[in-house]
């Protein structure tokens, strides 16, 4: 399958902002978003329904679903950035204008459950997205930021992606990179939010792992539903037909019961070192301040020995 | 789909195996005490060799508990599993239990909230009729439980219809009700269901739900309500709820916010989005899960479901046991 990159952004490009799921509390995200990314040289349209409130949901579904579409279908938008969306974005799913992407491909950015709609995106209309740093998370620390940029910006295959930050060559924060199978796959990028890819399953939007390398990452999800998640995921075949398989950090996944649970780690041990998938753990891929932004729809090589994913393809044109 | 399969139902003085095929009892001590209930109902009871084992959370290993769960369904004086608690893991072991054998030795199957996985998997694969009720750990909470959880287990005949526990003090008042309507209608179909979470561990597996024309049920708990709607979007849009032929939520305890959102749905709320436009009977309320009042649900029954301004009424028409 050939797919569709869009155009890096370049100086003078606008960037649209989204709020395709849940609203976001801090209106300081969007202010001081919005100035970073005008000081970087961007100009900066805001969706028409941002900061309307339905519940938890930034408007209702036909509200950000129109907001996504008229970024979509807007000739100056060169780039799509959501905001907030941990939850709901699944909503818009059967009101997304998929085709609008394929006749004017452009940049789509987001994480959490954001990952429904950027693996859609790659599945129904072959477009190369990315998954990291939202407009809450993108100023998180001055790796995010230029790993964002870098991702948005270069033409170049990206490399090697996600690695912690190292002091006389030692992981100083946690967690280190863990492999649980050892071994060596190339592969497409696909995934991300965990939770977002096992409740694809049964969807028209069912996550196709074959031959792939699968990303995954959590964010306040207690380790007996990431052990559920792992588990429909085994169930359906999805993991043992992968090439590969990154878990990201995943932030707050931790067990608030006393009673004898695994613990994140123990999840991860227990149900990955069970697969003939090479796989690794730690990378920094997904919510936490410290994140990378990397294409979903291009080749990469996961290395358990070097433990490094490495981008082989460059995402842009 | 296999044809209906039923097991006979359980006499007094018959066996029963006490099975953990999820998490392990909380305290060891309660695998006799629920031995010494059942055999006071007039029981034999065989207990799982390894039920207060310890993985995780998980009774055993996934090798451990298989073991107890098959030496149960081979074992041929046993009429009847009773699983003791639910928690975690029977999702686990769907890949790898022995339908044939389940096919040819018909059991019951008796629990609900992880042992959901069980219900839908061996339904889906070998057409037995298996109960959704109490746990043996809570079959007697209240005297409704009780009479539920003994009438389905010795009952040969269709159940009828499903009654409300009896409410002794009007306050503190209870809610949700046993009985809201979300939707006016009826529908007629098999029931078929369980807990949410579990329902959404079988998609996209070979036991995925099967909600055609059937009447859903649908509980859970300790679960905030933007989790609950993301798995009614996933079972919107694989189609599963404008499948069915009505819908039937229960209580979930414990499912309010907690604090994650200024503002937020209450599960009310979404359920009403999700499945108010689908031109088929909803209710909210029904005691079928986390509550200390449990009615008993045959899962693969023929049952009938009529929502009005004046009520509503469950009936399952068909017996769940020969």
């Amino acid at each position: 399958m050939s797919v569709i990159k869009p155009a890096s952004l370049k100086q003078g490009d606008t960037i649209g902002i989204v709020a395709p799921g849940d609203y976001s509390r801090n209106n300081s995200e969007l202010l001081v978003g919005r100035a970073a990314l005008e000081k970087a040289g961007y100009r900066v349209k805001v969706g028409a329904s941002v900061g309307e409130r339905y519940g938890y949901f930034a408007g209702t579904d036909q509200q950000r679903a129109d907001d996504f579409n008229a970024m979509l279908r807007d000739a100056d938008v060169r780039a799509i950035l959501t905001w907030g969306s941990i939850w709901g974005a699944t909503r818009l799913l059967p009101l997304i204008d998929f085709e609008a992407a394929r006749h004017d491909p452009k940049i789509i950015v987001g994480c959490g459950n954001v990952t429904a709609l950027l693996n859609a995106f790659y599945q129904r209309v072959s477009l190369v997205t990315f998954h990291g740093a939202a407009l809450g998370t993108f100023l998180g620390s001055n790796a995010t930021y230029e790993a964002f940029i870098k991702a948005i910006t270069v033409t170049d295959a990206l490399g090697s992606v996600g690695q912690p930050r190292l002091m006389q060559g030692v992981e100083i924060e946690y967690p280190p990179l863990v492999p649980y199978v050892s071994g060596s796959a190339s592969g497409v990028l696909v995934g991300g939010n965990l939770g977002a890819v096992a409740l694809s399953l049964g969807t028209p939007d069912e996550i196709d792992t074959a031959g792939k390398i699968v990303v995954l990452e959590a964010r306040d999800t207690k380790p007996e539903m990431i052990s559920r998640y792992l588990t429909v995921l085994i169930n359906s075949g999805k993991l043992s037909a992968a090439a590969g398989i990154v878990v990201g950090k995943c932030v707050n996944c931790v067990s608030k019961d006393t009673y004898n649970t695994f613990s994140f780690e123990g999840v991860l041990e227990d149900r990955l070192m069970g697969l003939a998938v090479p796989s690794l753990y730690g990378l920094r891929i997904g919510q936490a301040r410290n994140t990378a932004t990397i294409p979903l729809g291009v080749r990469a090589t996961l290395d358990t020995e070097s433990r490094t994913l490495v981008i082989d393809e460059a995402a842009l044109t | 789909m296999p044809s209906i399969l039923k097991a006979p139902a359980l006499q007094r003085g018959d066996t029963v195996a006490l099975v953990c095929p999820s998490s392990r009892p909380f305290d060891p001590g309660k695998i006799a005490q629920s031995k010494r209930y059942l055999e006071s109902e007039g029981f034999r009871v065989i207990v799982g060799d390894h039920v207060v084992k310890r993985y995780g959370n998980f009774a055993g290993t996934d090798d451990e508990r298989l073991a107890d769960f098959h030496a149960a369904w081979a074992n041929p004086e046993v009429k009847a599993l009773l699983c003791e608690r639910g928690g975690n893991g029977a999702s686990r072991l769907l890949p790898r239990i022995d339908y044939d054998l389940i096919r040819a030795t018909p059991k019951i199957l008796i629990g609900y909230s992880d042992i959901t996985a069980l219900h839908l998997a061996i339904h889906k694969m070998t057409g037995l009729i298996t109960l959704h009720g109490s746990v043996v750990m809570d079959s007697r909470a209240t005297a409704y439980s009780h009479d539920q959880f003994i009438r389905a287990l010795m009952s040969n005949q269709p159940l009828g219809a499903v009654a409300d526990p009896n409410v002794i003090e009007a306050y503190p008042p209870i809610y949700p009700p046993f009985r809201m309507v979300i939707r006016e209608g009826q529908a007629h179909g098999r029931l078929i269901g369980g807990n949410v979470t579990l329902v959404m561990e079988t998609m996209g597996t070979p036991y995925e739900i099967d909600s055609a024309g059937k009447i859903l049920f649908l509980e859970d708990l300790h679960e905030e309500p933007h989790f609950y709607d993301e798995c009614f979007t996933q079972l919107r849009q694989a189609g599963k709820l404008s499948a069915a032929a009505g819908i039937i939520i229960g209580h979930c305890a414990s499912s309010e916010p907690q604090g994650t959102f200024v503002s937020n749905f209450s599960l009310e709320e979404l359920i009403e989005q999700q499945m108010g436009d689908l031109g088929i009977p909803v209710i909210y309320g029904l005691r079928i899960g986390h509550t200390p009042d449990q009615c008993v649900l045959p899962v693969g029954a023929m049952a009938s479901l009529k929502a009005s301004a004046d009520g509503v009424a469950i009936t399952i028409e068909e017996a769940a046991c020969l």
